[in-house]
């Protein structure tokens, strides 16, 4: 077991090794100056000459590279070129939004999708496994965006329920920030939902046709101890790997949805980057959230090593 | 039964039998795909957004960039049937053209990620050495590790923002899932009785993969890249949405809904149909992906 942790963290290291020469290279080598991007192709040479040597340009690549990786292991991620200020910093403030909008929607999306997932498995053919299939290939095929603004348009202009952007932070006023954040949370969970959904439902419907789940009917078990004590645990394994999966999808959907609700959170902090081609933030905060992402997912894959002994042998 | 019944009411069989069976193969697949209903209503969504797109000139009613500054914010009205933006352009004929810019953008970053993917999985697949495993899978990882349109936005911003570059962009994002795939089949296929036969019978390693081991990639990889159509579709309008994407005053769903949204308390139209179109075009080679999965590989049934 112990060897397996082991192994699955080297990995960890290499690959985001790999991350981070992946950010490098596309940012770096890929046709387009960042000069020109920055200041226009039709700059005078002598401003062109200040930012080279502000951004450090005229270094060799593989300098350049290390002086970043190194910064990084010191806890400096550079400056903004526009603001000046320590993208450590920026990454601080902007972390929490988009952690409890993140949190708030896993949230949400468990607690629709696995009871309806389980029920649908369970019910297959019902009125509501019918329905629910229906929202979950409906919702998969949703643009975040679209939600989003679906939501704004009928909750907040129409009905008037919810405000319909803006971001206040938790620990000033809890009940303003549950209100703001509601409307971004479901909209970001929606895809999640449908995907966990269909996995329950599929991994339900696997494995109440698997022999033990019959010997525990045939010991004449109640249908709710055959479904959570033998069905559910086994039925989970594979939403887990969606579930790993969904932490990445979550910061995609907060990248577009923290523009719509003017959340700011780190997606709106990469997009703003990205719109000021601010070069340095893109790098660290793009290198930041693959090392995230990595984590949670080699957390996911642990942990259910440590449930399903099959996992670590095979 | 006599004879003659028992042909009859077996003939579509027989008729199956006398097939190579290559052939018969596909006609069993077809016949699997048309029993599904979805696959049909994913087939009709896409061949009407197929019409749009290509008689678009004839099925718009309008110049889908030409501005009527005296006619702002229309509502839906016979002139106009979906309205107009705030340039005064009519949004129904921007989002007829609109169909374009996703189904190319959608179609060429699929064929650019097969072309990515493909090789790099039957490399890595064919031979395990440590190229494989340290290089090719683990680049392959790296890349997954990011939320597919964040590394989409970093490739963008680094080619500069157009069409072109966030089809180059959604290529190379959807890529490793195709190396990914395709290697895991390989391993497989690789290790199948009738490869070691050809192997024994002295056949080269381009003879190998071109006559045992595409074929089988054939079914998987459709599969894969008509559900990754529909996420790369998603993703064009996710950039465009962003500003990245299509640039003004091309007509693209994700830019409409973007510019949209800031008067939807003027007109919801102009946010409601480019929206819609979205939601249906991706439902619809979802739907499409789905039906082909079970039709193509029934273990893969969810």
């Amino acid at each position: 077991m112990w060897s397996y942790v082991a192994q699955r963290l080297i990995l960890v290291v290499l690959v985001a090794f790999l991350v981070s020469i992946l950010i490098f290279v596309c940012l770096n080598f890929l046709p387009g100056s960042p000069v020109d991007a920055i200041l226009g192709p039709n700059a005078p040479a002598e401003q062109r000459q200040e930012l080279i040597k502000a951004m450090n340009l005229d270094a060799p690549p593989v300098q350049r590279y290390l002086e970043w990786i190194g910064g990084i292991f010191r806890g400096d991620m550079g400056k903004s070129i526009h603001s000046r200020e320590e993208v450590s910093t920026l990454i601080k403030q902007r972390f929490p939004a988009t952690l409890e909008l993140g949190l708030l929607s896993l949230i949400l999306s468990l607690s629709i999708s696995l009871p309806i997932g389980i029920y649908s498995g369970i019910r297959r053919g019902s009125v509501g496994d019918v329905l629910g299939t229906a929202f979950a290939m409906a919702a998969v095929s949703m643009p975040v965006f679209w939600t989003g603004i679906l939501l704004i348009l009928f909750f907040s202009l129409k009905l008037g329920w919810f405000p319909a952007s803006g971001y206040v932070p938790f620990v000033e006023d809890p009940l303003q920030n549950l209100k703001l954040m509601v409307l971004p949370a479901i909209a970001i969970s929606t895809t999640s939902t449908a995907m966990v959904m269909r996995q329950t439902r599929s991994g339900i419907l696997e494995v109440l046709s698997q022999d033990y789940v019959r010997t525990a009917w045939a010991k004449g078990l109640r249908e709710r101890t055959v479904v959570i004590r033998h069905a559910f645990r086994n039925a989970m394994i594979p939403v887990m790997t969606v579930l790993g999966f969904q932490v990445a999808m979550i910061f995609a959907g907060a990248v577009l949805v923290e523009t719509i609700f003017a959340i700011p959170g780190m997606g709106r902090l990469l997009v703003d980057a990205i719109y000021s081609r601010d070069f340095v933030v893109v790098q660290s905060v793009a290198l930041f959230v693959g090392i995230l992402v990595l984590l949670v997912n080699t957390a996911v894959d642990v942990s259910y090593a440590f449930i399903d002994p099959r996992i670590r042998l095979r | 039964m006599n004879e003659r019944a028992y042909l009859a009411s077996n003939s579509t069989a027989i008729a199956l039998a006398e097939l190579p069976a290559p052939e018969r193969r596909w006609r069993a697949m077809i016949r699997r795909y048309g029993r599904r209903r979805l696959g049909w209503i994913g087939a009709a969504i896409v061949a009407l957004a197929v019409v749009l797109a290509v008689f678009a000139p004839l099925i718009a009613t309008h110049d889908p960039v030409e501005a009527d500054f005296g006619n702002v914010h229309a509502q839906p009205s016979r002139e106009h049937w979906l309205g107009t933006d705030q340039l005064g352009r009519d949004t129904f004929s921007r989002v007829v053209y609109g169909s374009r810019v996703s189904l190319r953008v959608g179609c060429i970053a699929i064929v650019i990620a097969v072309g990515i993917g493909l090789p790099l999985g039957l490399i890595a697949g064919y031979n395990t050495g440590w190229i494989d495993h340290l290089l090719i899978m683990r680049v392959m990882d790296a890349m997954m590790a990011f939320p597919p349109l964040v590394l989409a936005l970093v490739i963008v911003v680094a080619l500069g923002p157009s069409i072109n570059n966030a089809l180059i962009a959604i290529g190379i994002t959807y890529s490793p899932g195709f190396a990914r795939l395709v290697r895991g089949t390989v391993l497989s296929v690789r290790e199948e009785p009738y490869v070691d036969a050809a192997r024994a019978l002295g056949a080269s390693t381009p003879r190998i993969i071109i006559q045992h081991i595409l074929p089988n990639l054939m079914s998987p990889v459709i599969v894969l890249a008509s559900l990754a159509l529909a996420g790369a579709i998603l993703a064009e309008a996710g950039l465009s949405f962003l500003g990245v994407g299509a640039q003004p005053p091309t007509p693209a769903w994700g830019s409409m809904l973007n510019t949209g949204r800031q008067f939807i308390e003027t007109n919801m139209w102009e946010s409601i149909a480019p929206g819609t179109a979205i939601m249906l075009v991706v439902m619809g080679f979802n739907f499409i992906g789905d039906s082909l999965r079970d039709a193509l590989d029934p273990r893969l049934r969810t």
